[in-house]
């Protein structure tokens, strides 16, 4: 199979985990301004 | 076919009971419409995969994969950059709104005409997207019963509806979260059973390379797979079939982490979808239609349980989308339109039969369509979402987050856009090649912005406010 194919799986992979990372980042920025206000 | 009936009864089956425990949860029309605000991360991921999953996926897709090979799959990262920007952008202030439905928040922003634009808007949309599922679920039913077209979209139509009209959202989610798992073994299963056939991954490079060489480059050259991916992002960013899940989560964390629930269901599906079309291509070189390929595939290639496995998770596919049409179709002619112009204020639950009944009458409108020849399923899908982008992104993603946006910007910019998306597709040959949802999404934001600075020498009616200096 030719690079087109496997670049596609490699990129996905990057991509979702760049974004949950992005999000527990988020979530916890969430957290800890909310017990700030607490 | 007697293995099929058999997984098809147990499937419709297990939805019925899951509609009926939503149907025991929904009181108000609120726990029909956003299930009460109640979903997590996992209900809420499965319900927005579900929902954008559609006919278009398992037939469309697959349809697609086989006429063009991998090129197709670079469309998948403009629908995820579509969810980002609508998680980012558009969730946080819509929630804040504390709108129910999308027209909800265009008659908080913008005020009641603008409500009754997208309203109708929606139900147009939505109907073209409705005759796309009917379809398929026809040529499903052909190819793999050998039944005739309509008892296809019969189906489809008596199981959704049901289902819509008892659960609701509440409902709804919990089966798209099954719906998603059943999707998700269906075509994974799929997979290595068509590889073993062709001598795994290197058999089917080698098959493929004899066909057309191009099948494992860019068929689609980068330009074409860029408007489709455009298509499906900016209409993803702005739908209101997937911002209103949204609405129906129980925070904005939940939010984020459903969107990556979401990404991880789509990969999975979207690469078993690639490898099937692709296969499917190597092994039956001249199928009449691409949208065969699938119902073919389940037919006359897969074992009978794996070939019942893949029916039932394209129904799911199907029967998901149609529900979340149904619901949010519902919702924009009941309470957008019958509540906020025939009855004001409606009792709760005069509104709630309202939208059931709403719901049995706009599933039955696409059916006159359906059953008569239309093109491709995918590219039924791909035009509605032109529209919804070229209506829709302008006065939502930017009308959420720009202050100085006007009533009067956001009328013109959606009659403007979607005069644009239409005029564009019926042309035969489009100036510079470029396909209907630049021009569309690009007038729509240009006329949004100039209407609505012109507009802003004259002050700010209440509903025009900013909704935190509303709140304050």
């Amino acid at each position: 199979m030719p690079w087109t194919f496997y670049s596609w799986f490699i990129f996905a992979a990057l991509f979702i985990g760049a974004y949950f990372a992005w999000a527990w980042i988020s979530a916890r920025r969430t957290r800890r301004n909310d017990s700030r206000i607490k | 076919m007697s293995i099929l009936i058999i997984v098809l009864t147990g499937y419709f089956a297990a939805v019925t009971t899951l509609a009926w425990f939503g149907y025991r949860r929904t009181r108000t029309a609120s726990d029909f419409v956003v299930a009460g605000r109640t979903l997590g991360a996992l209900v809420g991921g499965a319900t927005l995969a579900a929902t954008q999953i559609s006919a278009g996926t398992f037939v469309g897709t697959v349809g697609l994969h086989y006429l063009a090979g991998v090129s197709f799959a670079w469309a998948w990262p403009g629908v995820w950059l579509g969810w980002i920007v609508a998680v980012v952008f558009v969730a946080p202030k819509l929630r804040e709104s504390g709108a129910l439905t999308i027209p909800d928040y265009f008659a908080r922003r913008y005020g009641p005409i603008c409500r009754s634009v997208s309203a109708g808007l929606i139900v147009v949309a939505y109907t073209i997207f409705l005759v796309a599922q009917y379809k398929a679920s026809g040529i499903i039913v052909h190819a793999v019963l050998g039944w005739p077209e309509w008892t296809g979209i019969a189906l489809i139509l008596a199981s959704t509806t049901v289902y819509s009209l008892l659960g609701g959202l509440h409902g709804g989610a919990r089966i798209d979260l099954m719906q998603s798992l059943v999707m998700v073994t269906g075509v994974v299963a799929s997979v290595p059973y068509m590889l073993g056939h062709l001598g795994g991954l290197d058999g089917l490079a080698h098959r493929l390379e004899a066909i057309d060489p191009r099948l494992l480059g860019w068929y689609y050259r980068p330009r074409e797979v860029v408007a489709f991916a455009a298509s499906f992002g900016l209409s993803l960013a702005a739908t209101p079939l997937e911002i209103t899940r949204f609405l129906a989560m129980r925070d904005l964390t939940a939010a984020r982490y459903a969107v990556g629930v979401g990404f991880i269901f789509q990969a999975i599906i979207g690469a078993s979808v690639m490898m099937i079309g692709m296969s499917m291509r190597a092994l039956f070189p001249d199928l009449p239609s691409g949208d065969l390929a699938s119902s073919v595939m389940a037919a006359h290639v897969l074992t009978p349980i794996a070939g019942s496995l893949l029916v039932v998770a394209a129904f799911s596919a199907i029967m998901s989308t149609v529900n979340a049409l149904l619901l949010v179709a519902a919702a924009s002619v009941v309470h957008d339109l019958y509540a906020a112009f025939v009855e004001r204020p409606g009792p709760d639950r005069r509104l709630l039969a309202a939208n059931r009944i709403a719901v049995v009458l706009l599933a039955l409108v696409p059916v006159w369509f359906a059953v008569r020849e239309v093109p491709l399923v995918q590219f039924i899908v791909l035009f509605q979402a032109k529209l919804v982008a070229s209506f829709f992104f302008a006065p939502i993603v930017i009308g959420l987050n720009w202050r100085r946006s006007t009533a009067a910007g956001a009328l013109s910019s959606m009659l403007a856009g979607s005069i644009t998306c239409v005029g564009w597709s019926l042309m035969r040959q489009p100036p510079f090649g470029l396909d209907a949802v630049f021009p569309g999404v690009a007038v729509s934001i240009a006329v949004f912005l100039v209407v609505s600075l012109a507009g802003s020498t004259t002050p700010l009616q209440d509903h025009q406010a900013p909704l935190a200096e509303r709140r304050a």
